[in-house]
């Protein structure tokens, strides 16, 4: 991918206020996101995004930005509230853009980027494990109750 | 500079120190800032990073030379002389690869050659005013060194009392040199029988049997030597530290400590299944005398401490039960904020468990009175944020359910009795129809059918709770075993210090690290390159030898629990504004003690429980009251209320009916999942009834077992180093009428009617009281039973047990269930049983 050509800065209001773009993450390299815009960066509303589409606006091709978030921003996991389809935002990413869920990812992930003063401050990504139904049983229909810890180092001898 | 380079080149810059910068101030120079820049900033930037507009953005103010060469997320923003290199002059260029400011739009090219200008010169600026303290900390640290308890304990020799011959322990040696500068005397030694039962209670929790009561006190009145006393009383303690009441007696202080609960608390409180792992942790803890340095590490980072065996992991991995059982609002919509309330309340229990100290109150400011500044909070903060808590519930019952640690095949026992195929078969069968019953309402639903909200909620409900059920046994129906714990990230999360400890407010981002008041100068912060969240380190520099207040602590909680009242007596606050000991030497000795002993609380009880300090009658002293009248100085032993645990252990040890023996897993198994009021009822959980002691019972929080709620037990909110003592008539009347005391009491008659006739009153003495009635109390106890209706000890009537025993105005169901089971003896020993001298630790 030539980031170098598709390297821009989202196309925000210059305000002061925090403003809020809704994507989809196709692809995290380093600390960059390419990242396409969902209907104008609104967050797509369950009702309204099932009828909303017109004919021919499906084939449409997104275009592809490429977005750098500082080693400062926080990066979350997201939800859509089951019955307002509110998105909320969900708890920090440990390591940030180098989480799993972006190193290992499988598929395009939707997510809300929050901006203030043009700088990303905040990454909130709904994926594929998080529970938006408040159950115990993720996406892939496996219910979890206890994960195994982590084993610690053995003692060594003389210890 | 491109735009995926620029963040790394600043972090690289170089920062030249502040006072180079400071010396370029010259006058020529000022007058330059003062009419070309200062008024840009004032403009353009100080909306958004200024100490008068409380707003920091990006960590950055530019309101004072400091704060520019200090800078704020993304590095410094000032580099004297080196425009180029300066982030403040980059910005203003408005170039696509680094941000733009300000954000109204590019300010004039001449504006900007002034900024360049000004930077050439090497930033000449004025101001020295100091960043306010809602991002930096106006607190003397090193001043705040000197608070007597965050300095090391050492060893000072008691003053030396001439011809004293009183003191027989070192501790004697303190307490009299202190009651000397007092002019105050110590009483007499506590009667053999007032020791034994004093020693008993304070060891185990319980009374003893009347034959080893007579024992023990026979052996030491038999003494005629204090060394000979003393050779007894090491061979009772030894026994009573011995038994396995011993750990639950004091594992019960500790849990008090811990503020462990079964339930979540809050708006919920959902119940924790599996808190009770932690607590029998707990209680093995005290009984193998683990030393308590370790306990410490345990709690706080076992799960990352070297094993030799899963055994020894699994045990480990529930010690961190600890970071677990304290309030949770799970309810909470934002998860967000639910995190950095969890983080504050680990943050609270660990430091004033183990501490002493009031650090949560440093989350939106400054602490108020210890010299403990923001940063450290969120030092403190960043090692939490980057643990995960494993606490359980479901989710379709909390919004911030969790996942447990799965401990099976690793050793522990498992909690619950295995299944028959066919009882495994019909939790598979209520699962599956719990499912349908949730896929049934979907398909209404999309059907276009009403189905109301709370039904579904119900369902779900009801369908997790059968999964979890489930998945709580193999395919085999063999238990597996969960428990509550934590386990660290797999990466770290960075944490931002939040000013008024709002979330939306942050500033700059703050390293992990420890308490810099309790640290040597300059090596309070976590190198950047530790793995691992930090827990380990925290739980190494908590329980290491040269913490000043972690012995201290623990030495006085031993205290307070032996004595009723540490030598602080704010036991939880060992701050500037907690109570400062009353005997520093003793403390610093105990301290030393205990870490000599390589943290044995046994070995300490033991010293203590030896000293003739301990040993003191409670007996009043005019003279000695009108200068101490609260025995600040130990003149006496003080006297006080027993814990309604032990009260009500105590009735069920006189009865016979105490289950001595540890109840696998915890009762509120039964209940099931759930938050009270929702899917759990408090009068199903007040229902439940056990003849183990109270430690053992459930522990939801604001439905606590109604007689340890009435005689204060904590409702484990917070860590509870001193339990309060009321007196209300509501004990009274539960004493009175309450049918567990009742019941207590007709068992107990029950035993005694076995006996001779003239030997039943001097029995429920030693049981109860641990002493031989007096002549009076012998006589007046004859006179009761003989002047009854039955004076054979047979039962009540209907009607004399209106008038001899509780009196008009009782209810006629209550009158039946009493007069159908008691006698003028059970009435007796209850009147004993509801005495002040029953429940009083003499």
């Amino acid at each position: 991918m030539k980031y170098a050509s598709l390297l821009m800065v989202l196309a925000l209001t210059s305000t002061t206020n925090a403003e809020e773009t809704f994507v989809t993450i196709h692809r995290v390299s380093g600390n960059r996101l390419l990242v396409s815009v969902d209907q104008a960066g609104r967050s797509p509303s369950g009702m309204q995004g099932r009828r909303g589409l017109r004919r021919g606006s499906r084939t449409a091709t997104p275009q592809m930005i490429a977005v750098a978030v500082p080693v400062t921003a926080k990066i979350t996991t997201a939800m859509k509230e089951r019955r307002t389809f509110e998105f909320r935002a969900l708890g920090e990413l440990a390591g940030g853009l180098r989480n799993d869920i972006f190193l290992k990812m499988t598929q395009p992930l939707p997510a809300r980027i929050v901006t203030a003063n043009r700088i990303i401050i905040e990454v909130n990504v709904i994926t594929p494990q998080a529970d938006i139904n408040q159950t115990a049983t993720t996406a892939a229909g496996v219910s979890v109750i206890a994960v195994r810890p982590k084993r610690p180092p053995m003692k060594k001898q003389g210890d | 500079m491109n735009q995926f380079s620029w963040l790394a080149f600043l972090m690289s810059v170089v920062t030249f120190p502040t006072w180079a910068f400071a010396q370029s101030a010259n006058s020529e120079g000022v007058k330059f800032f003062e009419s070309k820049i200062r008024p840009v900033f004032a403009k353009h930037c100080y909306g958004c990073h200024s100490t008068q507009s409380g707003k920091a953005k990006g960590g950055l103010k530019v309101d004072t030379s400091e704060s520019l060469l200090r800078g704020g997320d993304s590095g410094p923003a000032l580099v004297p002389r080196k425009p180029d290199d300066s982030l403040l002059y980059q910005v203003l260029l408005y170039r696509d690869d680094v941000s733009q400011m300000p954000p109204s739009g590019k300010l004039p090219a001449s504006t900007v050659r002034d900024i360049r200008r000004w930077i050439e010169m090497g930033a000449p600026d004025p101001r020295v005013i100091k960043p306010g303290p809602a991002v930096t900390s106006q607190i003397d640290i090193d001043a705040g060194r000197n608070h007597w308890a965050y300095q090391s304990p050492i060893h000072r020799e008691p003053k030396e009392i001439e011809g004293d011959v009183w003191a027989q322990t070192e501790i004697d040696r303190y307490i009299i040199a202190e009651l000397g500068r007092q002019q105050l005397t110590p009483v007499a030694n506590a009667d053999a029988a007032t020791l034994v039962r004093r020693l008993s209670f304070v060891l185990t929790g319980l009374p003893m049997t009347p034959d080893e009561s007579r024992t023990w006190t026979d052996a030491i009145e038999r003494t005629e030597s204090f060394p000979q006393r003393q050779k007894v009383l090491l061979a009772l303690i030894d026994e009573l530290l011995a038994s396995p009441q011993y750990g639950e007696r004091w594992g019960r202080h500790w849990l008090d400590v811990a503020r462990y609960a079964e339930s979540t608390g809050g708006d919920q409180n959902n119940l924790y299944q599996h808190a009770w792992r932690y607590r029998d942790y707990v209680i093995d803890a005290f009984n193998n005398d683990k030393p308590f340095d370790e306990f410490v590490r345990e709690q706080i980072a076992g799960d990352l401490l070297p094993i030799a065996n899963d055994a020894e992991w699994a045990e480990q991995v529930i010690a961190t039960g600890f970071l677990t059982v304290g309030v949770k609002l799970v309810g909470e919509e934002d998860q967000q904020q639910f995190f950095a309330d969890l983080v504050d309340e680990q943050i609270d229990a660990t430091t004033r468990a183990f501490l002493a100290t009031t650090v949560a109150c440093a989350r939106c400011h400054d602490h108020k009175f210890d010299p403990i500044p923001q940063a450290d909070y969120y030092a403190l903060a960043g090692i939490f944020r980057s643990t995960e808590t494993h606490y359980g519930l479901l989710k379709a019952q909390a919004r911030q359910a969790t996942t447990l640690l799965d401990l099976t095949g690793m050793g522990p026992p498992p909690g619950t009795p295995d299944l028959d195929a066919g009882e495994y078969a019909a939790l598979v069968a209520e699962r599956d129809q719990a499912a349908n019953a949730v896929e049934e309402a979907m398909r209404k639903i999309r059907g276009g059918e009403n189905v109301f909200r709370g039904t579904l909620r119900r369902l779900r409900s009801q369908r997790d709770e059968t999964e979890a059920a489930l998945q709580a046994y193999s395919n085999r129906g063999k238990p597996r075993v969960f428990a509550m714990g934590v386990q660290d990230r797999d990466q770290p999360l960075m944490t931002r210090l939040l000013l008024r400890g709002e979330l939306d407010k942050p500033a700059q981002i703050v390293p992990r690290g420890l308490l810099q008041v309790l640290t040597p100068s300059g090596r309070h912060r976590f190198p950047s390159n530790i793995s691992g969240s930090g827990r380990i380190e925290l739980a190494d520099w908590i329980a290491s030898d040269t913490n000043p207040l972690t012995a201290r602590v623990t030495a006085n909680r031993i205290w307070h629990w032996m004595f009723g009242r540490g030598l602080v007596r704010t036991t939880d606050d060992f701050g500037v504004a907690g109570d400062r000991p009353t005997h520093p030497e003793l403390l610093d000795y105990l301290a030393l003690r205990l870490i000599e002993n390589d943290w044995s609380v046994k070995s300490l009880v033991r010293e203590i429980a030896l000293s003739r300090t301990f040993q003191l009658s409670s007996s009043y002293n005019e003279k000695n009251f009108a200068t101490d009248p609260d025995n600040r100085f130990l003149w006496r032993m003080n006297k006080h209320r027993l814990e309604g645990e032990a009260i009500r252990d105590a009735m069920l040890f006189a009865s016979g009916k105490l289950e001595m023996s540890r109840p696998l897993g915890t009762y509120l198994r039964e209940v099931g999942e759930g938050n009270v009021g929702q899917n759990v009822f408090e009068p199903v959980l007040r229902a439940i009834d056990a003849d183990t002691r109270s430690v053992y019972l459930p522990r939801v929080r604001s439905v606590l077992p109604e007689m340890l709620e009435l005689f204060d037990a904590p409702d484990s909110s917070f860590v509870t180093g001193t339990r309060q003592t009321t007196s209300s008539p509501l004990q009274a009347l539960y004493l009175l009428n309450n049918e567990f005391v009742q019941t207590q009491a007709d068992a107990l008659a029950g035993k005694l009617n076995e006996l001779p006739e003239d030997q039943r009153i001097q029995e429920a003495y030693l049981l109860l009281f641990g002493r031989e009635p007096t002549p009076r109390e012998v006589d007046i106890g004859e006179t009761f039973l003989s002047s009854s209706p039955r004076g054979d000890g047979g039962r009540f009537t209907e009607n004399s047990r209106r008038r001899g025993r509780f009196g008009r105005g009782r209810t006629e169901s209550v009158i039946e269930q009493t007069t159908t089971s008691s006698t003028p003896l059970s009435a007796y020993c209850q009147a004993l049983m509801s005495t002040a001298e029953f429940r009083t630790l003499d």
